[in-house]
């Protein structure tokens, strides 16, 4: 209806116009690239562990004491250090491991199946004690879980060790069947009898071997003994403190360091919430800056056109049809900068997926910044059209 | 010190022409007090843009003060109308951000002055109209006629060899603009040369001659043309 | 006439605070984001060590396991090949005498007795390497300096400590003389250093490079017999074997292998001796694997372990964006705000303004607003900067830098330039006239 003389007028202003459509072109082109970054890291951060995280605690000991030289009177100081943790008001389980999720990384090595053909399998490995997955809060699928008596604690022993497997590595490794009195060999070529398997386990590795694990059964004594331990829900704050002093108690001849894991995870996280933070402020402020280059525009062709839209309200134009004169403007204006924002947005991502291995643009997210943008279009143009309406037809008479 | 020769100036838009001025000539000498009369339409203003050279025209010849100004560029154009012209607007056009002191120092820091020799200038003309006490007042603050004053002060600080006023009175009351007209009866009993383009006989028989434009030429007022005679001709 | 031009440009920004606010916070925005954000890349982008990084070369081997090749990482760019050497083929290749200076190195964890009276024992980073490490890397001496060549080769018990390790043992006097014990060993002080806090830890790009500096450094000839052992990344593939001595023979890739090259053309000979050296193990039975040996420069290893990451990367592009935007929103704010002026310079252009009289006004005031928008966009930058540097835990500030400051200030100005350069030409178009409205 109106669409012949708000063509002319654009034609007329063909630069203004063009700034807020090359504008909205990159505004979509950001925002949905913006929003494919928060959204990658999102489903990282997600990713849940499957470990009971917000109630364990990491402690390391770091001792001196030159006692700690000796094996026997390590393995002995970690047996009464998992006494007197156990031991303590709210702890539920404890275990001694060189196991600390969330690190971003861990240990790993490779394994065949014993028998099997041949090839190897890379997996996180870790050696613990047989309160692990009490620890971790993770449950036995299959088989039995790891004992006391599993423990081998002499360096040289030969004799094959006993380790519990991820249900994912079962997978893996056994092609479905069942894991459960079969052997793994390690690089070493030693055999490694596996008597159960557990689920879940997820843990980033610098490798794509996050959910494979070997918990052997050992101590962890070598550079000091590494504990992880889940304590009743909610009770962190003061079991803390009482670990500390019941391990000093036991043995004062070395320090402690204790971490909760939900630090460590927000540790391993840190980037990825500057990038959804900041990608979040920078698609609030790129919205409200194109918005208030709308208001901007339209606000000066309002001005512009006072005399104008005077006349035509002596005429009799209704208000609502003033408005509807400046949000079809500015609607053929959007549209024309959101096609041409497609386009960037598709140009965008294809570079930071080939320059920086970003994630691919989902048509979805184009979809929800298109309406973003129209829903932005609408009330910055509405701001100074409201005031086009209330220009008096008066204003067609005077002078100018 | 103007002198016009069969100048013609067209304006043309996509569907007409506007003969605007039509073989126009007139001179205008030293000293002299010229009083432009005409019905709307009849050229006043376009005879102000080209004698101000603020706009080209495309036959004839134009000569200001002995120096022929019929084609130049913007920039030598910019020069002269800063030198030698000064506009006296029926608006006044009195730039609103600046007081009364900066906008009469606007030409004369295009001249590029010194900054002594600009306030003795601006002093001495604020002085002449009157307004010494209303240096930094802003436009907004002033009365119609303190504003057109404040423009006469403009003019007069550049010292200009013309004055093109176009409806100097036109906003103001009989009594401002009897003020005003007797500031630039003022201004040229000392020797400046004054075209102005008026609607008001009283104003115009202040003035030394009286020129009358008609259909983009200039009349002899004994002889007036038979009447319309040739007004359709300027709209084909 | 400049400054004419900016007392002209403020009347005319302070008649319109609102128009100006917008004009300016929006030329803020754009700045602080894509400063925080280059700077932050340039941070990890810069050259850690400037006029010495393309001298100094990371030694890589391929040692491993014949039948299946090193597992690429999630960063990293590189060839896919063990990140570091072992012990054995470290020590041999340190027999070279091309190199003006080379070190082996790798971070432990030790035990440090302090006097009993002036703190408990602690366990400590400890950098084990060579005296030549020092100079290499440029590390800072407060008292003393690097131990010397000698002292590598009779594995001397000296030690290196840094100022905050200096202040807690010995509150902060120049101890070079002093002994400390360390695991069941006493050890001379040689030399203290300086308070350093490199942004990256450009010598163990291996591990965490955005970590601090380890406090105590020794003579890496201490390894054997102290039996110390890495505590960084260690990767084996097949059996290290069980006593101390199998360890330092294995095929497990723990150590840092760096030499500094006088030229290209040693860089050249010395990859042929590296190369030369495999061949000749090749014979014995060890790498089996296709040749693969890098003598890599420093800033060339800093884009192979992915020291920027994609993320960085991504968010310098976008804020860069973002800048333009702020920059065309100038542009049409600008030109909407210069054209309500048209008569004004209308009247300017009778009084004698020329074209450029009037293009140098306006233009000024899109400098002025350039300037003002990159002063604040470097105030909220600054903040956004220590946030950033505290969400990534970086143990140095992250701040701007005198290249950053220009790179900032010349961002504003172009900013302001290229988004007034379009509204200026046009209001210079604008005919003088007569009969105006103002």
């Amino acid at each position: 209806m109106e669409f012949g003389p708000i063509i002319r007028a654009l034609k007329r202003n063909k630069v203004r116009f063009l700034l807020i459509v090359v504008q909205i072109a990159i505004t979509l082109a950001v925002v949905t690239n913006a929003i494919t970054m928060i959204r990658d890291e999102s489903v990282k951060m997600m990713k849940t562990s499957g470990f009971d995280d917000e109630n364990i605690v990491w402690v390391r000991t770091k001792p001196f004491a030159p006692g700690f030289k000796d094996l026997p009177y390590r393995i002995a100081a970690v047996n009464a250090d998992l006494r007197a943790i156990q031991a303590t008001p709210g702890v539920v389980a404890v275990a001694n491991t060189n196991f600390l999720p969330w690190q971003g990384g861990g240990s790993s090595g490779e394994v065949a199946a014993g028998g099997g053909d041949g090839s190897k399998f890379r997996t996180q490995m870790y050696t613990n004690t047989p309160g692990i997955l009490d620890a971790l809060g993770v449950h036995l699928v299959s088989g039995r879980g790891l004992r006391d008596t599993d423990i081998d604690d002499d360096p040289n022993s030969k004799a094959p060790s006993t380790a519990i497997i991820s249900r994912d590595l079962e997978r893996l490794v056994f092609k479905g069947k069942s894991a459960i009195g079969r052997q793994l060999q390690d690089s070493d070529n030693t055999v490694i009898n596996v008597v159960g398997t557990f689920d879940p386990f997820y843990n980033p590795y610098g490798w794509p071997i996050h959910e494979y694990a070997v918990f052997y059964a050992g101590h962890v004594s070598r550079r000091g003994a590494m504990y992880l331990v889940r304590v009743a829900p909610g009770s962190m704050k003061q079991t803390v403190p009482l670990i500390e002093k019941r391990m000093l108690q036991a043995n004062n001849g070395r320090n402690i360091d204790m971490k909760t894991i939900s630090e460590i995870k927000d540790n391993y996280f840190a980037q990825g919430r500057i990038v959804r933070t900041t990608m979040s402020m920078v698609i609030a402020l790129i919205v409200l800056v194109t918005g208030l280059g709308i208001v901007g525009v339209t606000a000066f062709s309002v001005t512009e056109r006072r005399k104008q839209i005077g006349t035509r309200r002596a005429l009799g134009a209704t208000k609502a049809s003033v408005l509807r004169y400046f949000l079809l403007e500015n609607w053929i204006v959007t549209n024309a900068g959101l096609i041409l924002g497609v386009a960037a947005a598709y140009g965008l991502n294809v570079l930071l997926v080939t320059k920086t291995a970003g994630a691919k643009l989902d048509w979805r997210i184009v979809v929800a910044a298109v309406v973003l943008l129209w829903i932005q279009g609408i009330i910055a143009t509405l701001i100074p059209a409201m005031r086009a309406t209330r220009f008096s037809p008066v204003i067609a008479t005077r002078g100018a | 010190m103007l002198r016009m020769k069969n100048i013609r100036k067209v304006y043309r838009t996509d569907l007409v022409e506007t003969h605007a001025l039509e073989d126009f000539s007139l001179n205008v000498e030293s000293g002299e007090f010229v009083a432009i009369m005409g019905p709307s339409g009849s050229g006043k203003t376009t005879f102000l843009n080209v004698a101000g050279l603020l706009d080209v025209f495309e036959g004839g010849t134009y000569e200001l003060d002995d120096k022929d100004v019929s084609r130049l560029s913007d920039r030598e154009m910019s020069h002269i109308r800063n030198q030698k012209i000064g506009f006296i607007f029926q608006g006044f056009n009195l730039i609103p951000d600046l007081d009364v002191f900066d906008n009469i120092d606007v030409p004369l820091r295009y001249r590029g002055l010194p900054a002594n020799d600009r306030k003795a200038r601006i002093e001495k003309a604020t002085e002449v109209v009157g307004l010494s006490s209303r240096m930094h007042h802003l436009p907004s603050q002033l009365s119609g006629g303190q504003q057109q004053r404040v423009a006469i002060a403009r003019v007069l600080a550049s010292d200009p060899k013309l004055i093109l006023a176009d409806e100097p009175t036109g906003n103001l009351d009989s009594l401002m603009a009897r003020e005003i007209m007797d500031l630039l009866d003022e201004i040229n009993r000392r020797g400046t040369t004054i075209v102005m383009v008026t609607h008001s006989p009283e104003c115009a028989a202040r003035a030394s001659r009286e020129i009358h434009l008609f259909d983009g030429r200039v009349i002899d007022v004994e002889r007036p043309p038979a009447l319309f005679g040739g007004a359709l001709k300027s709209a084909k | 006439m400049l400054l004419y031009n900016v007392r002209i440009a403020i009347k005319s920004l302070r008649r319109n605070p609102v128009l100006t606010a917008v004009i300016i916070g929006g030329i803020a925005l754009g700045i602080c984001a894509s400063t925080t954000f280059t700077t932050v890349r340039h941070m990890f982008a810069r050259d850690p060590l400037p006029g010495k990084s393309d001298r100094l070369f990371y030694v890589r081997m391929d040692n491993w396991d014949p039948h299946t090749p090193y597992p690429s990482g999630q960063n990293s760019t590189g060839p896919t090949m063990p990140p570091q050497v072992s012990y054995r083929d470290a020590m041999a290749l340190m027999r070279s005498n091309i190199p003006l200076r080379q070190t082996a190195a790798f971070r432990a964890m030790l035990t440090i007795y302090p006097d009993p009276r002036v703190a408990r024992p602690s366990s400590e980073d400890v950098r084990l390497c060579f005296s030549d490490f020092f100079t290499m890397f440029d590390v800072p001496f407060a008292y003393g300096g690097p131990w010397d060549r000698r002292a590598d080769a009779k594995a001397e018990q000296v030690v290196v400590i840094d100022d905050a390790m200096n202040q807690k043992l010995f509150k902060g006097v120049n101890s070079v003389g002093k002994r400390v014990r360390i695991d069941d060993r006493e050890f001379t002080v040689v030399g203290v250093l300086k308070p350093w806090r490199p942004f990256i830890k450009m010598y163990d790009l291996n591990g965490n490079f955005i970590a601090q500096p380890e406090p105590i450094y020794l003579p890496f000839s201490l390894t054997p017999g102290m039996q110390i052992r890495s505590n960084g990344n260690s990767d084996g593939w097949k059996s290290a074997g069980t006593t101390f001595e199998d360890f330092l023979n294995s095929d497990t890739d723990w150590v840092q292998l760096w030499v500094e090259l006088r030229s290209p053309a040693d860089a050249e000979q010395y990859h042929r001796f590296v190369d030369g050296y495999v061949l000749e193990e090749k014979k014995h039975g060890r790498f089996e694997r296709p040749l693969m040996n890098r003598v890599t420069a420093l800033r060339e290893l800093m884009g192979e372990f992915g020291v920027i990451t994609p993320q960085i990367n991504a968010m310098a592009a976008i804020s860069i964006l973002f800048l333009a935007i702020c920059a065309l929103n100038l542009t049409g704010l600008l030109l909407g705000k210069f054209l309500a002026r048209s008569p004004e310079v209308s009247v300017r252009r009778a009084l004698g303004a020329t074209r450029i009289d009037v293009f140098l006004q306006h233009i000024t005031e899109c400098e002025l607003v350039g300037l003002a928008g990159g002063a604040l966009g470097m105030l909220l930058s600054i903040g956004a900067m220590k946030l950033i540097g505290k969400f990534i835990s970086a143990t140095s500030v992250i701040a701007l830098d005198s290249e950053m400051i220009l790179a900032a200030l010349f961002l504003s100005l172009g900013a302001g330039l290229l988004a007034g350069l379009y509204p200026a030409w046009r209001i210079c178009s604008v005919q003088p006239a007569v009969q105006l409205k103002i």
